[in-house]
């Protein structure tokens, strides 16, 4: 009997339990622009052969390696900015994430939460959240980004690629040293 | 302890009974659809590519054999038929939710979403599959059909289609379409 127990908890667990699922409903929603890049991605970019001389890009080869997600949601309008700030609060206090920094940098917020990873160094969980009135992003008006990255990287790579994607509020990373 | 054991195996059996169910794929769709006007599909061999394949390194020609053709369905969106859109684009993510189908890149806007997903292992792929679909003009599935096509030859493929002389006038067809 316990043996069954056992047997389902541990089916279950990873279910009931998995964080990078509880965003997902943020997907369908209206007026919020998503896009999801999964761990197989990650593997699949990770086996692409890029000649190593390029220091660059083995850098990127290495950050990729080592993610399992990158979500980003990004939101124009105030309902959903909303949303997006009532799901991350809730979120912030079940997931024991630890606030990195937060940024004020004109008329835009950009607050950085993270969970420590396999040693000092590195970071299981990167949250961002950007929110401002200004922000544009490919000329268009947007109003907040949120960002999650899970894996076990280095903080410095992670700025490197945000910039390369064009996300408001990445290149203040560079900035982050972790307590 | 006798009601447990009963009652697992029973579960088992319904496990194995849904796993080996003989579900809609993405093929079965094509086909049931190649007739319908409402849809366009197209297949494109690799052929069409127009590559002098003894101009090809080995590894390049390793890569540009791994794939076997470009499959296209497209759906436009007229004011007609606005729900036969929204049903088949619903039927067509159901066939996708599909475990078999790893889950590459997701991408939802506000009138638009776009889905990578791919059939096979990490170092070989059969399948790749791209779902575009725009709520005013309709959707379009584009599947790269292949035989073991591995992602670290995707440098050299792109190496060999820089080489193609393709004839664009196939691709007008399908950019007519919508």
């Amino acid at each position: 009997m316990k043996k069954v127990i056992l047997i389902l908890g541990m089916v279950l667990l990873p279910i009931v339990t998995s964080a990078q699922n509880y965003f997902d409903s943020l997907e369908d929603q209206d007026g919020i622009t998503s896009v999801i890049v999964n761990a197989n991605m990650f593997n699949l970019m990770s086996k692409i052969d890029v000649s190593t001389e390029d220091p660059e890009a083995e850098e990127y080869i290495n950050l990729i390696k080592n993610i399992t997600s990158l979500k980003v949601f990004v939101s124009k309008s105030d309902v959903t900015t909303t949303k997006m700030q009532n799901m991350m609060s809730k979120y912030l206090k079940k997931s024991n994430l630890q606030e990195l920094m937060r940024v004020k940098d004109g008329d835009t917020n950009v607050k950085f939460f993270m969970k420590e990873g396999s040693n000092s160094n590195k970071v299981s969980e990167l949250l961002m959240f950007v929110k401002g009135t200004d922000l544009k992003v490919e000329g268009k008006n947007i109003e907040t980004v949120l960002l999650t990255l899970t894996g076990d990287f280095d903080l410095k790579q992670v700025s490197k690629l945000t910039k390369k994607m064009n996300i408001p509020g990445g290149e203040h990373l560079k900035k982050a040293k972790k307590k | 302890m006798k009601s447990i054991k009963f009652i697992f195996s029973v579960l088992c059996i319904i496990l194995l009974l849904v796993s080996c169910n003989n579900k809609p794929t993405l093929q079965k769709y094509y086909v049931a659809n190649q007739e319908n006007q409402s849809f366009m599909v197209a297949d494109i061999p690799t052929s069409a590519l127009n590559i002098n394949e003894q101009s090809l390194t080995n590894s390049q020609l390793q890569a540009y054999k791994s794939v076997e053709k470009l499959n296209f369905l497209a759906f436009k969106k007229t004011t007609d038929n606005s729900s036969i859109y929204e049903t088949e684009r619903t039927k067509i993510n159901q066939i996708l939710s599909n475990n078999s189908y790893k889950s590459l890149i997701k991408y939802g806007g506000d009138k638009q979403g776009a889905i990578i997903k791919y059939l096979g292992s990490e170092t070989s792929i059969d399948e790749v599959i791209i779902f575009g679909s725009d709520d005013s003009k309709g959707f379009g599935i584009v599947r790269i059909l292949g035989n073991n096509m591995n992602p670290s030859q995707i440098i050299e493929l792109v190496d060999v289609i820089k080489q193609s002389n393709f004839d664009t006038e196939q691709l007008k067809g399908i950019a007519d379409f919508f």
